[in-house]
């Protein structure tokens, strides 16, 4: 551990992704180059997408790669996913920029830290870098969730500056990131009401923070309002409504009489009123800490009470980051790796497609091999339930721990 | 100066390497095709349903048979048992069942099974079964629209390791100029951690 340097970990992290960026793809990382080749190869307009950003971020990857990556080996992708010329340098430059925005993320977490002890960036450093979430997530699933974790550090890194400063510029310039974000993954949603309690309501930064969240929001929506050719101008709030992903968090309930009690918003709800009791007290915290608590609190509710894909986990990383650096205890730190196998394990709900056939840019046998197979005794699903089971375990003691113990320090 | 120098012929190499070249990206042998089967159409698989497909083996050995499948873009739950024999044969020779998350879209899904030999000129049946396929939560088969046969092809079996083999060397052949790159790329990062763990010891 002594000869493991910061530097050494980052570049290992690095070293990790470069070896298996070209080999492994879940179909959604095709499913959104196939609109990049829309829009790019086909003109098709990014605004008549919804989270048209993250689709004009992959289309300008994507044309800055057709040297390597040429119009006419993209439209291959259209028909299929296996059979491809060149599928390894594809995927190699479809995840490069993901690489890049990670490595920013490492970059801006680093510096938010930089006057710890050499022991808790180091921590951090093998959280940032050899973090498996994130690697499988990003580069072996292939999902884009790198910006999403690039935006959340600028935002808490734009909160510490506010911190030392107490510029109101720098809430301005968070509430535009995290509006940016929404045009990238919707789901980030789910946030606003930590903002909200990390600012306070009755407060000149809350005030601020809602005001400048509409504005910036608005002004992120206005290309799409008036160029997109979709029927509605709000497509997430379709989504919403029409039960796509964003609806996860009506999927469990409690039915009771004519009513259904949900149990994300029963779980939010206790976090809210403890917000509530403890908001003068919390005033001592920084807004940034209380923005890495509260939206892991609200990101730990909804892990524990909903159903999400293997990716969405990745979004609470930055924020558990700055709570773990800053816990004492290391409790954080420790836990987390006893979490992974019980992670690595629920995403089998989606069976081999989230496994081994992620490998199967390497060779079709990967597509044959059933996870069953290392799971015996019982039947897959009930592996799946157990780990389920315990992931909300885990997710619940920590909003207990987290809460506990900022209440106790406050 | 040095590093400006290093950095040029990167990207020289890069851009001489990376130049696309042309060939076919299939690595797997196909021995033998439905004959005549102009237009397909997917045909979704719903519970209870069974799909059987007769052929006559105009090869000696198989040990794939690839069958054409949809998923609709769409991820199913439901699973699929595929099953084989000889026609006249009163037991299964194979059987196994498959969950439908693995088909891709409009692809050829490989049902291994263990290689059948002296096959020539003799009549197979394999069927294809959901268990629990729904009208919105199902997979589709494609079918011959004229002569109503499965899109299928037989494929000369080979073990796993063989497979991974043929796999990995026609990927790294067909597109020697990235995996030039790659390898550079890699081994550059891999010197730089060496010697990062030389200075400090």
């Amino acid at each position: 551990m002594k000869k493991l340097t910061t530097k050494k970990i980052f570049l290992l992290g690095i070293l990790i992704r470069l070896l298996i960026m070209p080999f492994f793809a879940h179909d959604d990382i095709f499913a959104e180059h196939r609109r990049a080749e829309r829009i790019v190869c086909q003109g098709v307009n990014p605004l008549s997408y919804s989270s048209w950003g993250v689709r004009l971020l992959e289309s300008g990857f994507t044309t800055l790669f057709t040297p390597f990556v040429s119009c006419d080996n993209l439209a291959q992708i259209q028909k299929s996913n296996t059979d491809i010329d060149n599928l390894n340098r594809m995927l190699f430059f479809f995840k490069l920029p993901y690489l890049l925005f990670e490595v920013g993320y490492w970059w801006l977490m680093y510096r938010l830290f930089q006057n710890k002890n050499q022991e808790k960036k180091k921590i951090l450093a093998l959280f940032l870098a050899l973090n498996p979430v994130i690697i499988y997530s990003v580069y072996m699933f292939g999902r884009f969730e790198s910006y999403n974790l690039f935006l959340s550090a600028l935002i808490l890194f734009l909160l510490s500056r506010y911190d030392k400063s107490l510029q109101k510029k720098f809430i301005f310039l968070s509430t535009f990131v995290l509006a940016i974000i929404l045009i990238i993954r919707f789901s980030y949603l789910l946030l606003i009401p930590a903002f909200i309690m990390s600012f306070g309501v009755a407060t000149f930064p809350g005030a601020l923070f809602i005001l400048s969240f509409i504005v910036s929001f608005l002004v992120l929506k206005l290309p799409s309002m008036l160029f997109a050719t979709q029927s509605t101008i709000f497509p997430e709030a379709a989504g919403i409504a029409s039960g796509a992903h964003q609806n996860y968090v009506y999927h469990a309930g409690v039915s009771s009489a004519q009513h259904t009690i949900y149990i994300f918003f029963l779980l939010f709800s206790v976090i809210f009123v403890w917000w509530l009791q403890n908001e003068s007290k919390l005033s001592k915290f920084s807004a940034q800490t209380k923005l890495a608590l509260f939206s892991a609190a609200t990101l730990l509710s909804f892990y524990a009470t909903t159903y999400f894909h293997p990716q969405y986990f990745t979004w609470i990383m930055p924020f558990f980051a700055v709570l773990m650096v800053n816990d004492k205890t290391k409790f954080l730190w420790k836990s987390f790796w006893y979490l992974l196998p019980f992670y690595f394990i629920y995403i089998l709900s989606w069976g081999n497609a989230a496994a081994f056939a992620l490998a199967s840019p390497i060779s079709v046998v990967f597509n044959h091999i059933e996870p069953s197979w290392f799971l015996p005794i019982l039947e897959l699903d009930k592996w799946v339930n157990i780990a389920r089971t315990f992931l909300t375990g885990f997710c619940l003691y920590w909003i207990y721990f987290l809460l506990k113990n900022y209440e106790k320090n406050s | 100066m040095k590093k400006t120098a290093k950095f040029f012929v990167l990207i020289s190499v890069f851009i001489v390497t990376t130049v696309s070249s042309p060939h076919t990206a299939s690595a797997v042998m196909v021995d033998q095709m439905v004959p005549y089967c102009p237009e397909a159409s997917p045909k979704r698989i719903l519970a209870g349903e069974t799909y059987s497909q007769k052929f006559i083996s105009e090869t000696n050995e198989f040990g794939i048979v690839a069958v054409k499948f949809t998923n609709y873009l769409d991820i199913s739950d439901d699973s699929l048992v595929f099953r084989i024999k000889e026609k006249n044969s009163k037991d299964w020779y194979f059987e196994y069942t498959y969950k439908v998350d693995q088909m891709q879209n409009d692809e050829f899904f490989t049902f291994g099974i263990p290689p059948i030999t002296n096959a020539l000129g003799k009549e197979y049946v394999f069927e294809l079964e959901s268990l629990s396929g729904k009208p919105d939560n199902s997979i589709g088969v494609y079918v011959c629209e004229e002569s109503g046969d499965l899109v299928f092809k037989l494929v000369q079996g080979v073990s796993a390791f063989e497979q991974l083999k043929n796999d990995i060397f026609f990927q790294i052949n067909s597109d020697i100029g990235f995996f030039l790159l790659w390898l550079l790329l890699t081994t550059a990062f891999l010197i730089k951690i060496v010697k990062h763990s030389e200075k400090n010891t």
